[in-house]
């Protein structure tokens, strides 16, 4: 597929480094001649210097043979022309646009990003997708890392196993005999560093982190079996009051259940405004890696600490310095993929990937079959695909075990109608059914393969 | 059913080389509203949204792209060959130089199924295919469909 990608910045970068690595031919125009070169120089990305929405520089880059566009300029008008450029002189079918103004996403449901007004297929806003992400590991504050699929009705948990779990060393195919009623499945493991699918003989140990769709209803029972009791979040710290965590703690306020938010920010205009526009949290003016104003947010019964600042390494510290100082679970906000391996080393118990989010809702737009969405687990490592099933596709009319599914996949939930189901070997994939599948990257393209429909879908 | 009645002369054409996917479906487009008067917009669209769900390169250099259209009436074929093959991401990712397009009814019965199925029948003849590759004028390349396609039929 060709594609490309206006603004070198870090998401523009992310996806075009995702992208570009599976074999896309993919072209990266920004405004800065040195972020160009560097794009070009270390990822297989074609660069052009230039204007993004400029029609001459969007020729440059190849738009009349581009099947995608993605703006993620740090401009939102830029990207919304940008799109608008695209569609009527260049006819680019798909156009992705980053907008960070709340107020443009608000316009989304009032009909403006459709093909004759601003043609706009998807909006993407990382900032709000990773409130959205921090809101979901303070809910389910055991997991390191969950996520919603088959429209709430199966949840993704990712569970680090530590020597109380209960359900160690004993293989996998025994566990689903114990809990036959249990419609949940263990899809990935990771044991020392590698990720896998486990296969039934598999057992699982003390440090595995564990990945397991669960129907909804089950997740509790679910956490219970692998040694995590339910938890209440009564006590929040936010540290870094921009967007992100501006509206984390909005979120928290407005939930029913009272939460305690306070939030630390360093710039003295900002923790301000912060103060303003939030009415029970309170704003404290500091630097989070103050012991005295940690001290101070009362970070020794905090139940969990946030660390959302711009910085990384900030983030790293701050989760580690709280943890020391008592406070029981950490979540930071890491953009820098490499640095993941570092989070268990530290104790910190969950970490918000930006790119991830990101980089997942644009993928569904570039996968083949009815892909509704995908969910990029670790420095994409592997993916968890939600497609339905459609005729005539390898897949259709099938049982599972008569499936050619690579080593690196498996069944995680079936949703026939609207009941989900746990899928086994006996279990007939159907036209229509919607399938959630978990496949390392070196089997998605297989994946694909099973997902597309033949030539005589007509 | 034999191709005569669904592939116009005109609706035959011998192109230099496609850029790309979108292009052909382009050009595809265009052609289908010069010869049959649909609206190119909506062929290009429906080319390209089940193009999406799984390529329709079948190997040995041949695709069958094809769509169902709100506002069609009768099933019509296009066929474009080009001079200089193109990635068409076909099973057996050879690149791709003959293209019959069908456009169908989006209520056609089985019709649009049988079509499909005799058209595939007809190209994988290879001596067909070889014939086609050596001629580029339209009218040869029509005659030589049609003349196939009779004896699939048949």
């Amino acid at each position: 597929m060709k594609i490309i990608i206006c603004g070198a910045g870090q998401v523009g970068w992310q996806i075009a480094r995702q992208l570009a690595g599976e074999k896309n031919d993919v072209t990266v125009v920004d405004q800065n001649p040195d972020l160009v070169r560097r794009a070009s120089e270390i990822l297989d990305v074609q660069g052009i210097v230039g204007f993004a929405s400029h029609p001459d520089v969007l020729e440059k880059a190849g738009a009349r043979d581009a099947d995608m566009l993605i703006a993620a300029t740090h401009s939102d008008e830029v990207n919304m022309v940008t799109c608008q450029v695209a569609h009527s002189i260049f006819s680019v079918p798909r156009k992705i646009a980053r907008l960070r103004a709340q107020s443009y996403l608000e316009a989304m449901h009032a009909d403006l990003y459709r093909r004759d007004h601003l043609p706009i297929d998807v909006v993407i806003s990382p900032e709000r997708e990773v409130a959205e992400a921090a809101l979901q590991r303070i809910a389910a504050p055991t997991t390191f890392d969950s996520e919603a699929f088959l429209g709430g009705r199966a949840q993704l948990l990712g569970i680090a196993l530590d020597a109380e779990c209960p359900v160690l060393n004993t293989p996998l195919r025994q566990l689903s005999d114990l809990f036959s009623t249990l419609r949940a499945i263990v899809v990935g493991v990771r044991r020392e560093g590698r990720l896998f699918a486990p296969e039934p003989g598999d057992q699982l140990f003390a440090e595995d982190r564990i990945y397991v769709c669960a129907h909804s209803d089950d997740v509790g029972r679910t956490l219970g079996i692998f040694g995590k009791a339910a938890q209440k979040q009564e006590r929040v710290i936010v540290v870094g009051g921009g967007n992100v965590g501006l509206a984390v703690a909005q979120r928290l306020e407005r939930r029913t259940d009272r939460v305690r938010v306070r939030l630390i920010e360093r710039n003295r205009a900002r923790a301000e405004a912060a103060a303003d526009a939030l009415e029970r949290t309170i704003v404290l003016n500091g630097d989070g890696m103050d012991s005295d104003l940690l001290a101070e947010a009362d970070v020794e019964r905090a139940d969990a600490v946030l660390a959302v600042t711009d910085d990384d390494k900030t983030n790293l510290l701050v989760s580690v310095r709280a943890k020391q100082a008592g406070c029981k679970m950490s979540i930071a906000l890491v953009n820098d993929p490499t640095l993941v391996p570092l989070m268990e080393v530290l104790d910190i118990d969950a970490y918000i990937n930006p790119r991830a989010t990101t980089v997942s809702s644009i993928l569904r737009h570039i996968r083949h079959g009815r892909v509704r969405a995908i969910y990029s687990i670790g420095d994409s490592e592997a993916e968890i695909i939600e497609a339905t099933v459609l005729s005539t596709s390898p897949i259709a009319g099938r049982l599972v075990r008569e499936i050619d599914f690579p080593g690196g996949v498996l069944v995680g939930a079936v949703m026939k109608g609207k009941e989900v189901v746990k899928p086994n070997g006996d279990l007939r994939i159907e036209e229509g059914d919607v399938v959630l599948l978990f496949a390392l990257s070196a089997d998605v393209p297989e994946v694909e393969r099973l997902l597309q429909v033949s030539i005589d879908f007509f | 059913m034999d191709i005569s009645l669904i592939l116009q002369p005109g609706a035959v054409r011998v192109l230099g080389k496609a850029g790309s996917k979108k292009r052909l479906f382009q050009e595809l487009g265009e052609i289908a509203a010069a010869v049959h008067g649909i609206d190119a917009g909506q062929v290009i669209d429906g080319l390209q949204e089940r193009e999406s769900l799984g390529p329709t390169g079948v190997g040995h250099g041949i695709a069958l792209p094809h769509a169902r259209l709100e506002t069609l009436e009768r099933i019509v074929g296009i066929f474009v060959r080009l001079e200089k093959p193109m990635d068409f991401d076909a099973v057996d990712r050879q690149p791709v130089d003959l293209i019959f397009t069908l456009l169908a009814p989006k209520d056609s019965g089985v019709e649009h199924l049988k079509t499909l199925a005799l058209v595939s029948r007809t190209m994988r003849d290879g001596a067909v295919c070889t014939k086609l590759r050596a001629n580029t004028n339209p009218a040869t390349l029509h005659a030589i469909l049609i003349e196939a396609s009779a004896r699939q039929a048949a």
